[in-house]
């Protein structure tokens, strides 16, 4: 029996976006597990590595935001050009205007560290069952761990912790 | 500009932006076919930003791959922000409450300004207090308005003290990128039980569960008999009204201060966004037992509401 629910981690910055300009829809990268390092209930497909293991990236971008900031994260510069991607992505289908991707830059180039710490979703996988789209083994950081991705999880889908 | 952009229409070069950021990321399931021509021109952008990159830092493909990441990042922001005017773009940011605390501009009201021996806290605790705040309310208004005045933002931050502690409560007006500082309150623990208090907001209410007054909100038709029954709370945050045309909406304050706004150009939904009213004796009592001495007798209330125009 899968676990009821998938977990993800993501920074606040990308929280606030997605509730600012995406309807509160988020897409997200998930995986069944919160911590592949440790197994309780439900046992997992193995030690999935620490770059998609939820529990590691919560970990470390709380390390390079709040504990020791490191204005050269590696995982906040990608996940910065992700977001200015996506902008212009969404400029390009309509889904957003050009100033509002202009402004959604000026965030992401001025925001304070703290903006990226991290948070952790925690999906409801029922509710999201029938949207979710496996990884290719290809894609993943290891290939048999088990990784998700969503592309419009709902406020009443998931949770979101931050600690 | 890029040698490879420049001579690319707007569009495409956001397209082939795109897809050089896209040949760093992941992107499961991603069915999109980008023609050859955008193929080769997102190639020619990353050999270019490599070579740049090549040249400024140790030529290892690690480095390089970070490098030419943060260089396309950049791109894409002059690309979209290029000839723009970037305090312009600041004020919208701010405006929206998408500004980090410490990036907005502080100043302080008359209100302020006016009540400074009530507050018990300097203006550099205030201004701290928003930099470096625990948490933060930016609200934005159900309704827009040429005419309306600034939303509100609520900054909370418990400073790191040994004993007696105590959370400071900073309440501001939002315009563009600046914050206009209206009240700052020390919320005792004590005195206040902020247990389980989930944001600023619930930290404002519980603190003027303790120490707010009752104040009044009335509706009136045009001849100025009651619209609908008045309403008597301590705090209003986010209630939509119906004016009618050429009527009125009327707060009411324990210490005599009357706002009144309109007449109302036409049928329209009015909000209060917040609207409390702070009984500066309890506050000071509260105050005293630990240990500041503050004056009371400062007239205080506290309201913002949109979309009614004020009577001229």
């Amino acid at each position: 029996m899968p676990s009821p629910f998938l977990y993800s981690t993501n920074p606040w910055i990308k929280f606030d976006i997605y509730q600012r300009y995406r309807g509160q829809r988020h897409w997200v990268w998930c995986s069944d597990f919160f911590d592949s390092r440790k197994y309780y209930l439900h046992v997992g497909a193995g030690h999935m590595p620490p770059s998609s293991n939820p529990a590691e990236i919560y970990e470390n971008l709380r390390a390079s935001t709040l504990d020791r900031p490191d204005f050269h994260c590696s995982t906040i510069n990608r996940v910065k050009l992700s977001l200015k991607e996506r902008a212009l992505e969404w400029v390009a289908d309509g889904s957003l205007a050009f100033e509002d991707a202009q402004d959604i830059a000026y965030q992401l180039d001025h925001a304070a560290i703290t903006d990226w710490r991290p948070l952790l979703y925690v999906i409801h996988r029922a509710s999201v069952r029938t949207r979710l789209r496996e990884v290719s083994p290809a894609e993943r950081a290891n290939p048999i761990s088990m990784e998700w991705t969503l592309p419009d999880v709902a406020p009443d889908e998931f949770d979101v912790l931050g600690f | 500009m890029l040698q490879a952009l420049e001579k690319l229409d707007p569009s495409r070069a956001a397209s082939v932006l795109s897809l050089a950021a896209r040949k760093f990321l992941p992107r499961p399931g991603d069915d999109h076919t980008p023609n050859q021509a955008d193929q080769a021109a997102a190639e020619d952008v990353i050999r270019e930003l490599s070579t740049k990159a090549a040249s400024s830092r140790k030529p290892q493909t690690e480095v390089n791959t970070a490098a030419v990441q943060e260089a396309l990042s950049r791109e894409i922001s002059s690309y979209l922000l290029g000839g723009v005017d970037s305090a312009e773009v600041r004020a919208r940011v701010g405006e929206k409450g998408a500004l980090s605390p410490s990036l907005y501009r502080v100043s302080f009201s008359l209100r302020f300004e006016n009540s400074v021996t009530l507050w018990g806290l300097s203006k550099t605790y205030v201004v701290n207090a928003i930099a470096k705040c625990d948490q933060v309310q930016h609200f934005v208004s159900k309704i827009e308005a040429p005419n309306a005045p600034a939303h509100t933002s609520l900054f909370a931050q418990t400073p790191p003290v040994k004993h007696d502690p105590y959370t400071i409560l900073v309440k501001c007006q939002r315009s563009g990128d600046m914050l206009i500082v209206d009240e700052a309150y020390r919320v005792y623990h004590d005195e206040v039980d902020l247990i389980g208090s989930s944001s600023a907001l619930d930290i404002l209410k519980r603190f003027i569960d303790r120490v707010g007054r009752e104040v009044e909100i009335v509706i009136l038709n045009p001849d100025e008999t009651l619209s609908q029954p008045l309403e008597r709370r301590k705090f209003f945050h986010d209630v939509m009204y119906h004016v009618p045309h050429g009527g009125f909406l009327i707060n009411k304050f324990t210490n005599g201060d009357i706002l009144r706004m309109g007449p109302a150009e036409s049928d329209i939904p009015a909000t209060v966004d917040l609207c409390f009213e702070v009984d500066n004796q309890k506050y000071a009592d509260q105050l005293s037992r630990h240990g500041i001495k503050v004056d009371p007798k400062v007239r205080g209330r506290s309201y913002t509401m949109r979309n009614v125009r004020p009577r001229l």
